[in-house]
């Protein structure tokens, strides 16, 4: 009995080790070995500090946590500021992204180059420079707190401000890619059918692009919520005015640790929500 | 006159220069080769291309004269365009897509979507108001952008190459609707195309164009009677050559030499219908006054007839049956005699 199953078991166990070696090749796809190691500690680096963050948290503790006063009121500064700070991108990045798709002027390279800038520029230099012109010496800044009594640095507007800065060419970038390639030809179809520009606009031009305009304005959100350099820089560490949810986590790592690890929470699980939203269109060519 | 235009407009480097004018109920076909201007011309009639010079009118108001400085842009125009692309709105359903243009035009919303459903069903696509574009056939997809075209009531309706988007197999049947269709609009309509099928089968009148210039304008008996230009004459499927006669003989531009009754003098256009173009394997001694040497050089099947090119002076295509050509043994390189009978050789003033 016993010999009849181990007879019948061998050829089973051999021929799952071949399939398991054909799988492991399958995985490997026939790349160098050094290339997967490498790989490999190459994600490493992204998965150990989220493991490690993930692991630390106070789960016990976290629902105490995260009603306490001080983290709300981060969170409510944080979501006020992004959301107003993507509300100002919308209004002026989707015309400055349409000018720079579809018109052609001597300098528009140029212009393009500088309203990308902020993409790659330390943030805490983009803060020194808006200092600089909005500050209450600064060239614009000046004439606004003599004129208006409005000043921006230092307050909530400051941070709307900051944020906006460093947002808004992510969604300038992606809009004026899609108004680029869409097909411009149902705008003109839609001008025979005696639709004025404005309608064109926001009958056919909007709709069109709409999956990169949505795209564009989550990621232009999602990296004002995340600000950091440029809204210490201009607007300061005031809580409450303008001491948004980074600011908090930099603040409590002083003090407080698990306040940092359940802020840090918050903030990752707000760009995994991110990231499985818009998986479609990041991913879209990937399986 | 409906549509009246002296077109000129500069596209580039390419100057176009045409006039055209259309009654209303009549069908006019712009055609010629690739880069002859047609699409320019469309496209300054639509207003989607400014007039350089000249001027344009529709119903006898102008909407294009820079003279006087004045430009209509196309959503105050009174036309119909159905592009080459369709161009559906893909957000839009086929409902939605013929109803946009009445809600531009001021319609209440439950109107707008009434009417278009008529329209729909006049073009015979009742049951499918809610598909999207990307939900529609070829054939659907064209019958809508027609319906879109003429839900606005145009008083001018301009069609660039329709059906070119379609695959052959359709093709002949959405021609026969869009005939139909075109049929019952009392407007101004102009096709632009490169098929011929589809410029003898819609048009009234061929209006044709060659490097951005009218060569030829006329009815379809018309230019297929009189080919004037060496694209008409194979646009319209005949040998075409160009010569010098004297007495009853004609010598080609090209070379060669052939023999026409009542050739008269001068220069002229020589018209030789395929199919008046005798194939033989060996020196024919029959009746034809001209007899010619040459080589296959294509064999190409037209469906219920084959086409054989023959190099020589003149190169010339002859019209021939399957049967024939199985007979003959025609194959590409082989040496054969061409002959023509000299009535069958057709000539009028160049």
């Amino acid at each position: 009995m016993s010999a009849d199953v181990g007879l019948a078991q061998e050829p089973a166990a051999a021929l799952t080790s071949r399939a398991r070696r054909r799988q492991a090749k399958r995985v490997s796809g026939g790349l160098p070995v050094v290339v997967l190691v490498l790989g490999a500690l190459g994600a490493l680096l992204f998965v150990l500090p989220l493991v490690g963050l993930v692991a630390r948290v106070p789960w016990r503790s976290l629902g105490e946590q995260l009603f306490s006063g001080p983290i709300m009121t981060a969170l409510g500064l944080s979501l006020v500021c992004s959301g107003a700070a993507t509300v100002l991108c919308l209004l002026l990045g989707v015309p400055l992204g349409w000018v720079q798709a579809r018109t052609s002027f001597p300098g528009r390279g140029v212009l393009r180059a500088i309203t990308t800038l902020p993409v790659v520029l330390p943030p805490v230099v983009g803060g020194v420079a808006l200092l600089l012109v909005f500050g209450r010496r600064g060239i614009v800044g000046q004439s606004l707190y003599e004129y208006t009594g409005v000043q921006l640095p230092f307050t909530t507007l400051g941070t709307v401000l900051a944020e906006a800065f460093v947002a808004m060419p992510f969604l300038v970038l992606t809009v004026g890619g899609a108004l680029q390639s869409m097909d411009q030809g149902l705008e003109e179809a839609a001008r025979t059918l005696s639709a004025s520009k404005w309608t064109v606009f926001w009958r056919v031009t909007m709709p069109t692009i709409r999956p990169s305009l949505v795209a564009g304005t989550v990621l232009c959100w999602a990296r004002a919520l995340g600000e950091f350099g440029a809204t210490i820089t201009f607007a300061g560490n005031f809580p409450g005015r303008t001491q948004t949810l980074p600011l908090a986590v930099y603040v409590a790592l002083e003090t407080d640790l698990d306040a940092a690890i359940t802020l840090s929470l918050v903030l990752l699980t707000i760009s995994v929500g991110v990231l499985v939203a818009l998986r479609r269109y990041w991913f879209g060519g990937l399986r | 006159m409906t549509l009246q235009a002296d077109v000129q407009a500069v596209q580039g480097g390419f100057r176009l220069n045409a006039e055209l004018w259309v009654g209303s109920g009549e069908v006019v076909a712009v055609v010629g080769p690739n880069g002859a201007g047609k699409s320019t011309l469309l496209r300054t009639l639509a207003g989607l291309h400014a007039l350089s010079d000249g001027s344009i009118s529709i119903d006898g108001v102008v909407v294009d004269c820079p003279r006087s400085r004045v430009y209509l842009p196309p959503e105050r125009r009174p036309i119909g365009v159905v592009f080459q692309r369709l161009l559906l709105f893909p957000h839009l359903s086929a409902l939605e897509n013929v109803a946009f243009g009445l809600r531009c035009g001021r319609m209440r919303r439950a109107e707008a979507r009434r009417q278009a459903g008529e329209w729909l069903d006049r073009v015979g696509l009742c049951g499918l108001e809610h598909r999207r574009p990307d939900q529609l056939s070829g054939g659907q997809a064209q019958r809508v952008a027609l319906a879109r075209a003429l839900a606005i009531a145009p008083r001018l309706l301009l069609l660039d190459e329709p059906l070119s988007a379609l695959d052959t197999g359709t093709r002949a049947a959405v021609r026969r609707d869009l005939k139909n269709g075109l049929a019952g609009f009392g407007g101004a309509k102009v096709v632009v195309t490169h098929d011929p099928a589809e410029a003898m089968m819609l048009a009234d009148r061929l209006v044709v164009l060659e490097r951005g210039r009218v060569v030829q304008v006329g009815t379809c008996q018309e230019v297929t009677a009189r080919p004037r230009s060496e694209y008409v004459g194979t646009f319209v499927g005949v040998n075409l050559f160009c010569g010098l006669a004297r007495r009853d003989s004609v010598l080609l531009d090209q070379g060669g030499v052939l023999h026409a009754v009542g050739a008269g003098e001068g220069r002229v256009f020589v018209k030789v219908h395929p199919r008046s173009v005798t194939v033989h394997r060996l020196s024919p001694d029959g009746s034809a006054r001209n007899v010619w040497r040459g080589r296959v050089l294509g064999i190409d099947d037209e469906g219920e007839v084959v086409r054989v090119t023959i190099t020589g002076q003149p190169q010339i295509v002859a019209e021939l049956t399957w049967p024939a050509v199985a007979e003959m043994g025609l194959v590409p390189g082989l040496e054969v005699w061409a002959s023509a009978k000299a009535f069958e050789v057709e000539t009028y003033p160049a």
